[in-house]
């Protein structure tokens, strides 16, 4: 999407967003179908577990966001938001598991899950070796990978989503294409 | 095969998976891939994680997750407003249904006043019979009516419940009727003896431009 297009598209955004603020309920079910698809890729690529974790997840970040629509000044475009708001929770839970399993804090770095083996046994061959060549990746690689190649952010919206820097998003992007194309040379 | 060391072609290339390139930076990045066989590669190699990424993204329901979403701010703010209107209309109905059960009529004109009282078969006690006072027992000027206190369940009742006003004929009710509309306001009534002024003949000074 070029960036006119992507300007059409962050307008509509702003449309709906100022139409639901003004009591139109309408307007919700047409962001999230806007959204939703994405959310939950990306949620999928850097290792939630499909199905009810998905769901939860996506979900989350919706009512989370919806929830503080009156505090979003439109700085980032409303998608990069959800992606940072996204990012937030997955942290958190990381954290939570972590707690609850008596092991160490994880950095904010950190957002992703770690991809279960026993899941990538069960998926299907392309899910399969999706998951073998992510789970390759640090959970920083991840995230910024999946938002560059599955999302198609640019470097400065990764970094807003992803809480660092441009420059660092765009080291940890080509990193981690090295790792990806060496595992497809195998 | 060595890694195209043209590292802002290789920035864009996720752009062009995306369709993100605007028309002059689209033909220079397609140029360069068609000569740079890295370049072609890493391209290939991103538009079949792509692929693979969409093949597993999983399905949302789209309308379980609207309906998690919490109302916009207008029709909260809408909603509080019309509950808080239902509220300020329950307590001041409420309220005035407390008034209206509590406030047996203690003072009417007439020559005679009928208080309510509970019926006999709600409560035997012959001391709490209907009282009637006649305009006689006032006082000269600025009478005086002192009412027994209604006991609990003709307080309750109130004038209109127990069915009194029967006892009435069409003169006094009309200037029940009359009286009622020169009080200002509802007195209030305490559950104690009650004594209230009332005046058979208005006073000079209450008549109103005579003066």
């Amino acid at each position: 999407m070029t960036d006119a297009a992507r300007g059409r598209d962050d307008n509509r955004d702003f449309e709906l967003i100022a139409q639901w603020k003004g009591g139109d309920e309408r307007a919700a079910t047409e962001l999230v179908e806007r959204h939703a698809t994405a959310l939950a890729r990306f949620a999928a690529s850097v290792g939630v577990q499909s199905g009810g974790d998905v769901d939860e997840l996506v979900q989350d970040t919706f009512v989370r966001a919806f929830g503080s629509l009156d505090g979003f000044r439109g700085d980032s475009s409303f998608r990069t938001w959800l992606f940072t708001i996204q990012r937030r929770l997955l942290v958190d839970r990381r954290r939570s598991e972590r707690r609850r399993k008596g092991g160490l804090e994880l950095k904010d770095d950190d957002a992703a899950t770690e991809f279960d083996a026993l899941d990538a046994l069960v998926a299907g061959e392309t899910a399969q070796r999706l998951q073998q060549m992510m789970a390759r990746l640090s959970p920083t690689q991840r995230e910024v990978f999946a938002l560059r190649v599955g999302e198609g952010l640019s470097y400065k919206e990764i970094a807003v989503a992803a809480g660092t820097t441009e420059g660092a998003a765009r080291v940890h992007y080509h990193n981690a294409m090295r790792v990806v194309k060496e595992l497809l040379d195998e | 095969m060595s890694e195209c060391q043209n590292a802002e072609i290789r920035d864009r290339l996720p752009d062009l998976v995306h369709d993100g390139l605007d028309a002059h930076t689209r033909a220079a990045v397609e140029a360069h891939v068609e000569g740079c066989a890295s370049c072609r590669a890493e391209l290939k190699v991103l538009r079949d994680v792509r692929a693979m990424f969409d093949a597993g993204t999983p399905r949302v329901d789209v309308a379980r997750i609207v309906g998690a979403l919490p109302a916009p701010a207008r029709r909260r703010r809408w909603m509080d407003w019309r509950i808080a209107a239902g509220i300020a209309v329950l307590v001041a109905g409420g309220g005035s249904i407390a008034v209206l059960n509590r406030d047996t009529p203690r003072v009417l004109p007439g020559d005679s006043v009928a208080v309510a009282q509970p019926t006999p078969r709600e409560n035997p006690n012959p001391a709490a019979q209907p009282v009637l006072i006649a305009d006689s027992q006032r006082a000269n000027s600025g009478a005086q009516v002192a009412v027994s206190p209604a006991t609990d369940d003709a307080a309750r009742g109130g004038l209109a419940m127990t069915g009194r006003l029967g006892d009435l004929s069409e003169a006094q009710l009309e200037a029940l009727l009359k009286e009622i509309d020169q009080l200002e306001a509802v007195p209030v009534t305490e559950p104690g003896p009650v004594v209230l002024p009332v005046s058979t003949t208005r006073p000079a000074s209450s008549r109103g431009g005579d003066l």
